[in-house]
């Protein structure tokens, strides 16, 4: 924070340190005199013990410090992201020494630089209550819960500034996360057992069932994934800086990060423990239908190196149109987007086959032996064609346009959504009610989602024809491709 | 420096410190700069003179690395200037024409970051902004914050925040737009004497006068592309035909102006406003004399004569470009 430059000019946009001490001086003393407040109108009503009060108000303070640390440092990041760019100061700082990774590190570090100052006071106030109220074990529990949260916090921060840099400052992502795990949502995260790992650590109800084997085992992964995923955010932050027109995830980071999300889902599904579920049908707690929540949002991650391998392709293509002596020197072309999708699903099925076969075998390997061949064949070919059809189209779009995303949407809506829609809605407009030995129609199979749920689940349908469909569209969307010119 | 579309003067030399390569650079489908070669060298001053989208921005932006080019390349002492570069784009000063700056901090908080963004030594920091804002005036303005400066305060912090860490090539934007004129004629000076100790300059200006004055290379810009370059002595006197812009003031207006214009031969662009004529006409004294002796002779009350210096401002208007392309 203090050697870094633009850490170090945040905090003199705050005030500098002197004005820093004062509001922790003064939020600190706020802080105490509520205490004590609370404590003697407790007193007034029933008698109550010091301890049993401290006992008790460690767990709002505690929650008082996690909110502040987790949105309020978002919220610094985010104006501090916004505000270098609508002073136009990103362009003086891409102009100066300063490195992406320094910015990132910069932005880290230095513009939550109030709200970690406040948290060291936060701590301070919980490590009293936590030894007034339980002096034998409590010592301790404060500083571990805060190493514990440092690692989505971390996750959650260095995702905050990719996303920033990205919408010059309009957008973070750290409170939507919050909030949704804090309303109680991670019995919806347990239908993909990815998310509900590399969320574990957040969960209020998985500490209450008490410290287990599983449960240590899951914070220690669960810390190690958001870790990487942390440091994966950061580097692809530091490539953002450099310039707008900077993809932030180049291939190899991309390629990582599929590969992280991928052993994550892999590990997920070996560690979750089935159990009783408060949400939505029993049949979303099942093990087939796990795989096909993980397999989707791996599909969704596994685009990101395709799409980058179709921009890498349609800017060269653009260039040696543009420069004659840039083609004249470069012969090679990138690789493209259908070489790239063939290796996406490669690295996806690669890492999921080799975890259930070496690393949580005892536990995955019961149901990927009972999906069988034919389903598992099923399953990848409507992956790969997923991604040749999008390459295709991101190719497409490239060559007319800087960026992708409205095509991103409009490709998923058309041909994973659509599919479905028009299944359930001639299943309404028939009038036929679905009954045990139900099948759906081929329109099913037309959506890579249908193939897997299919494929993986026991619900019935015709995939072959649905992946004939599929086929033809990846078909025509590399013949799209192949007739734009960029 | 070679001209783009009309490299008339410029003869490459080589151990450049700047050197672009058919750059281009494109907004989506919009072609904003295309074929801008140029090479400079140490002590070297080049003004950019165009009309608004003439793409002098622009080739500023993309020279410092800030903008994505389609086609060519730009390099700094031999190293190519892109993303991820950062000791070459630290070789790069650029002011842009709106100063980014962080209002709340003080002019030399400011400072101190940009010389901390340079990876500077703290001594050498508090050395130069020193310097800087005695050097522009600034020195009783190092405590205020930024956001209480004027805009040609602000101009100058830019300014002083470009030059602080010492580049070896400096783009300026405007640089004098927001400037008082003690200001500029300080500026002009400041200009100079960078030229003269090494760097390799680009300014970018509407005040040709100045340009005049402190440039060694001229580029004039329209459309995205350079349609003359060259020393300034070759773009003053680039005129082909030896023609200059004659005013002359009648002590008191009179009618058979035009008819007395109309029978001098050679004349051109005439425009004739109460007592105040102006027009274009061979240039040099014995025409000088020719002329004004024809409009004495034909009955005008000629109170002044003037023959305008051909200049920057001739050179340009020569070249035909008036308005935004």
């Amino acid at each position: 924070m203090f050697s870094n430059p633009i850490g170090w000019v945040q905090m003199q946009i705050l005030g500098g340190l002197r004005k820093q001490a004062i509001i922790v001086g003064v939020y600190s003393f706020f802080a105490v005199t509520v205490l004590i407040l609370f404590y003697r109108a407790s007193i007034d009503h029933r008698p109550l013990a010091l301890q049993q009060f401290a006992a008790n108000a460690m767990i709002p303070a505690t929650m008082v410090l996690l909110g502040i640390l987790f949105f309020g440092a978002s919220h610094a990041i985010k104006k501090a992201i916004q505000r270098d760019f609508t002073s136009n100061m990103i362009t003086s700082h891409r102009n100066t020494a300063i490195t992406g990774t320094s910015a990132a590190w910069g932005y880290l570090t230095g513009a939550p630089g109030q709200v970690y100052l406040l948290t060291a006071a936060n701590i301070a106030i919980c490590q009293a209550l936590a030894i007034l109220g339980s002096p034998t074990v409590s010592l301790a529990v404060p500083m571990a819960m805060m190493i514990v949260f440092a690692c989505p916090l971390l996750m959650l921060l260095t995702l905050d500034i990719l996303v920033g840099l990205s919408s010059r400052g309009a957008m973070v992502v750290t409170p939507f996360v919050v909030i949704f795990n804090f309303l109680g949502a991670l019995q919806l995260m347990d239908i993909c057992p990815g998310l509900a790992l590399l969320m574990t650590t957040m969960s209020g109800g998985h500490v209450m069932n008490g410290i287990t084997p599983d449960f240590i085992a899951q914070r220690f992964v669960a810390m190690l994934a958001q870790l990487t995923l942390a440091l994966t955010f950061f580097l692809a932050a530091a490539r953002k800086f450099q310039r707008d027109d900077v993809p932030a995830f180049n291939e190899t980071l991309a390629f990582c990060l599929l590969a992280l999300a991928t052993l994550i889902g892999a590990v997920g599904i070996g560690m979750y423990i089935d159990g009783p579920r408060h949400f939505g049908p029993p049949v979303l707690g099942s093990r087939p239908a796990q795989i096909v929540s993980t397999v989707i949002p791996l599909a969704l991650v596994a685009m990101l190196p395709v799409a980058h391998a179709a921009r890498r392709k349609t800017d060269w293509l653009r260039r040696r149109r543009k420069d004659a002596e840039f083609a004249a020197r470069t012969h090679k072309a990138p690789r493209g987007f259908f070489e790239t999708s063939f290796a996406a699903t490669a690295v996806v099925f690669g890492i999921l086959a080799a975890c259930s076969q070496w690393v949580i075998a005892d536990r995955t390997d019961i149901v990927w032996r009972d999906l069988g061949v034919p389903a598992i064949v099923w399953g990848i070919a409507a992956f790969l064609l997923a991604q040749v059809t999008a390459g295709g189209i991101f190719h497409t779009t490239y060559s007319a346009a800087p960026k992708a995303g409205w095509s991103f949407v409009l490709l998923i809506i058309v041909t994973w959504v659509m599919p479905l829609l028009a299944e359930f809605g001639w299943v309404q407009f028939s009038g036929e009610a679905p009954t045990e030995g139900w099948e759906f129609s081929f329109l099913f199979g037309c959506s890579p989602v249908g193939t897997w749920i299919l494929a993986f689940t026991e619900t019935k349908g015709p995939i072959a024809l649905g992946m004939g469909v599929q086929l033809l569209v990846a078909v025509c969307a590399c013949l799209l491709a192949r007739r734009s010119k960029p | 420096m070679h001209g783009g579309l009309a490299p008339k003067y410029w003869t490459p030399m080589a151990a450049s410190l700047l050197t672009v390569r058919n750059l281009r650079v494109d907004y989506e489908r919009t072609t904003a700069l295309s074929g801008f070669n140029l090479t400079m060298e140490a002590g070297h001053l080049l003004g950019l003179i165009g009309p608004n989208g003439a793409g002098k921005t622009t080739a500023m932006r993309a020279i410092a690395g800030l903008l994505p080019i389609a086609a060519g390349e730009v390099r700094v002492m031999g190293e190519l200037v892109e993303p991820g570069n950062t000791a070459t784009l630290a070789q790069i000063g650029f002011a842009p024409d709106t100063p980014p700056t962080y209002e709340d901090i003080t002019v030399e908080t400011f400072l101190r970051f940009v010389g901390k963004a340079y990876a500077l030594k703290t001594s050498l920091i508090e050395e130069r902004i020193e310097y800087w804002l005695e050097r522009l005036w600034l020195t009783d303005k190092r405590k205020s914050k930024i956001k209480a400066l004027s805009r040609g305060m602000k101009q100058r912090l830019t300014v002083a925040r470009t030059l602080l860490p010492d580049p070896a090539l400096i783009l300026l934007d405007e640089p004098a737009a927001g400037l008082d004129p003690a200001g500029r004629v300080e500026f002009r000076a400041t200009l100079s004497s960078l030229r003269d100790s090494g760097k390799a300059l680009i300014v970018s200006s509407h005040i040709l006068a100045d340009l005049h004055e402190y440039c060694t290379h001229i580029a004039i810009m329209a459309s995205g592309a350079v349609r003359q370059m060259g020393t300034v002595a070759q773009v003053v006197g680039g005129s082909d035909d030896n023609r200059c812009y004659y005013d002359v003031r009648l002590s008191q207006a009179s009618e058979k102006a035009a008819a007395v214009l109309a029978g001098v031969g050679g004349l051109a662009s005439i425009k004739i406003d109460g007592r105040m004529i102006s027009f274009e006409y061979d240039h040099g004294d014995e025409a000088a004399g020719t002329l004004l002796k024809a409009l004495v002779d034909g009955g005008l009350p000629v109170a002044r004569f003037v023959a305008r210096d051909n200049g920057l401002e001739q050179a340009y208007l020569r070249t035909g470009i008036r308005q935004v392309d």
